[in-house]
């Protein structure tokens, strides 16, 4: 491959870090790919192992979760860590690889996945959720079931597909395919048997009639069947059992295969994150990583760049869970229910490219479930009272909330209400997490995102 | 306390663009001056009884999801005639616009039929039309700007007998062409416009509360006056980051 593309691309990324233009996570690859087409072809046939992960929710940290427990087996691999997940991240991650670097595990979009999966070829490829998100950009969720669709009618056998079989619509996908586990979690205390009310996959992908749900742990994910033609969730060979959802603090459940079981703990929230872990482990267990350092990595995991991250400022200690579409959100919240006491809430709507520039989604999210929970509520963001009217129409008293559109505000106003010592919740969207964090930032509260690996 | 009777129609299938925001919006309005609501849903397989409603609302849903409401819809179609010759309340948002109409022709040339309140026709177009939408709306004679977001592939050109909601200042509408959108005959309103549209747009949501409360008492009230400065405030955020002068 062309030496002079290779060494311009990589210097794009050193002079992009060096003026502060962001982390160069993308753009080397970018131009990389601008100068050589096939450059993603090239370099990932360099691998000998290729895990790709993809969802709307969780794929960040389940490839977080991967990579920490390859990192525990001693396998040395390429990871695109920093959530850039469309081609320009996964080809500037394989430009900066080592030659003894072997494995690739990449997180990918759901919309770029059918155009990349040609061309990176995965070994082993994990499709975990589709959920409603971003209706501007990825369209109905309908449509990307249909590209999926085509991408796994030309997979070839040998790729292994590992599936959540809770989605209806991904144990159909997977049905497609003969090298496929599946993986979904047994009946647990934490499911509910209704539907929330804004769902989508409710209806029978082989014949369009209602399923009927005998748990539901996430939107349409759970124990589903077909009304009709008894089309109905697959066995997994992996399951999650015995969920105990710690608060804040953490979770535990039993995972299982044919081969064996373990307990996982894991000190990242919410059952969203039994699922990321499960499929963790159904992932590591596939590419033959042993249950001891499943274990172990699982168990040291930190949260992924505003995913549970606590950022403490002038006495108080601030929890960022990113909330960008429905699912997510209504899983934070239901995550915050099972702390005790009161809170005090941040809630911060943007509407740039990265969120989504429709900002209806939040009338799906149901708030209604904290109001009473709530003992301060601040809102902020570009589409700040486009929320405050959210609140207004679920009855929450207007007294009560404080509109702060700018970071600044938002923090100052943390501070006088909060005094110190306290603990508040941030909900942010994408682009609202980055200018939180350049908030805190500024007043030194964190570091800039692309030094983690 | 009088009570206004909302049909939501199909809210499992159809509910995409935060649909439950404008029944929220109609219940609170309703609330806060002093009238009760129930609020219905009717799905498919479900009997629609024309007597038993004031208001009738259906949002936007998925091409399948609207698909098989929209043969369900059929069977309705003479008592949703017969809701719409007396006065009945009608707001359809998005694919509703659509099954509102004539019906809907797809890329690949496909009939879906519509129930034909309003007077329109749709066929699809070769891009979606997706941003914010800024309006012009009148009824009644009165006048006020409605803002919102579009995100449809529908090309939808109204008949004589359906007067548009408003014209667009910013954004596509109707079809992209003819600056109309949405569209008003007797107390049906289509629109494309979501966000959703009734909570940044409280003009548009006490006309229709006022001619469901007419609907059903047979008096057009007096609405007292609410408080709006976070809907305003909302409203002028929403035109401004649309780029269009106040
Ligand atoms: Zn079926």
């Amino acid at each position: 491959m062309s030496n002079i593309a290779l060494s311009l691309a990589k210097a794009a990324g050193w002079i992009s870090r060096a003026l502060g233009f962001g982390g160069g996570t993308t753009i080397p690859g970018m131009i990389l790919l601008k100068l050589r087409p096939r450059a993603l072809q090239e370099m990932a046939q360099e691998l000998e192992e290729i895990i790709i992960i993809s969802a709307t929710n969780g794929k960040t940290t389940t490839a977080r979760m991967v990579s920490h427990a390859a990192h525990e087996s001693e396998i040395s691999f390429v990871a695109n860590t920093s959530g850039a997940n469309l081609s320009s991240g996964i080809a500037t991650a394989l430009l900066q690889r080592n030659p003894d670097e072997r494995f690739g595990i990449f997180e990918i979009d759901e919309a770029a996945l059918p155009d990349l999966i040609p061309q990176i070829r995965p070994t082993v490829l994990v499709l975990m959720n589709l959920f409603r998100d971003q209706l501007d950009r990825y369209g109905e969720l309908e449509t990307t079931i249909q590209k999926w669709k085509e991408m796994i009618e030309s997979l070839p056998e040998t790729t292994k597909l590992i599936i959540n079989a809770d989605d209806p619509a991904l144990a159909y996908l997977g049905s497609l395919h003969q090298n496929v586990e599946f993986l979904g979690l047994e009946l647990t205390d934490y499911g509910s048997e209704t539907i929330p009310h804004a769902a989508d996959s409710l209806h029978c992908q082989k014949c369009d009639s209602p399923l009927n749900f005998k748990q539901v742990t996430i939107g349409h994910l759970g124990h589903w069947e077909c009304q009709n033609c008894g089309f109905r969730r697959p066995n997994p060979s992996f399951t999650g059992d015995k969920i105990n959802l710690k608060g804040l603090n953490g979770s535990e459940f039993i995972a299982a295969s044919k081969k064996d079981s373990l307990e996982i703990q894991i000190p990242l929230a919410g059952i969203h994150n039994v699922y990321n872990a499960l499929t963790a482990y159904a992932t590591c267990s596939t590419i033959d990583i042993s249950t001891t350092k499943i274990q172990k990595g699982l168990s040291t995991i930190s949260a992924a760049f505003g995913r549970n991250e606590i950022i403490n400022f002038d006495g108080i200690e601030l929890m960022i869970m990113l909330a960008k579409n429905p699912a997510g959100a209504n899983q934070n919240l239901k995550t915050l229910l099972l702390e005790e006491g009161n809170m005090h809430l941040a809630i911060l709507l943007n509407d740039r490219t990265a969120d989504g520039k429709d900002v209806s989604w939040i009338w799906d999210v149901d708030y209604e479930m904290i109001l009473d929970r709530i003992s301060s509520l601040t809102i902020s963001g570009d589409r700040a009272y486009d929320l405050a009217l959210r609140f207004h129409y679920s009855g929450f008293p207007a007294t009560s909330m404080h509109v702060a559109p700018s970071i600044q505000e938002l923090l100052e106003h943390l501070k006088s209400t909060i005094k110190t010592d306290g603990r508040a919740i941030a909900l942010p969207t994408y682009t609202s997490m980055l200018d939180l964090r350049a908030g805190l930032n500024k007043i030194g509260a964190t570091h800039s995102f692309w030094e983690e690996k | 306390m009088t009570e206004i009777r909302i049909c939501h129609l199909y809210p499992k299938e159809m509910n995409i663009y935060g649909d439950r925001g404008n029944i929220a919006v109609i219940q609170k309005r309703l609330e806060w001056r002093g009238y009760s609501s129930s609020i219905t849903p009717i799905s498919t397989g479900d009997d629609f009884t024309p007597t038993n409603f004031d208001l009738c609302y259906l949002g936007g849903g998925q091409d399948r999801d609207q698909m098989i409401v929209a043969y369900d819809l059929q069977k309705k179609s003479a008592a949703l005639h017969s809701a719409a010759k007396d006065g009945m309340v009608f707001l359809w948002v998005c694919g509703g616009i659509q099954l509102a109409g004539a019906g809907y022709t797809d890329s690949e040339g496909r009939r879906i039929p519509g129930v034909g309140i309003l007077d329109l026709d749709t066929s699809a177009g070769k891009n979606r039309l997706i941003g914010d939408l800024v309006l012009e709306a009148e009824l009644n004679g009165d006048t006020c700007k409605v803002v919102g977001y579009e995100n449809h592939a529908g090309r939808t050109f109204l008949g004589p007998d359906a007067t548009p909601l408003g014209s667009v200042l910013k954004g596509h509408g109707n079809n992209g062409i003819d600056r109309t959108e949405g569209a008003v005959q007797r107390r049906a309103i289509g629109t494309y416009m979501h966000g959703p549209i009734l909570p940044k747009n409280p003009w548009l949501a006490d006309k229709l509360l006022s001619w469901a409360i007419e609907h059903k008492t047979g008096k057009m009230p007096t609405l007292t006056p609410l408080d709006n400065s976070l809907e305003n405030l909302a409203q002028q955020v929403a035109i401004t980051r649309a780029g269009v002068k106040r």
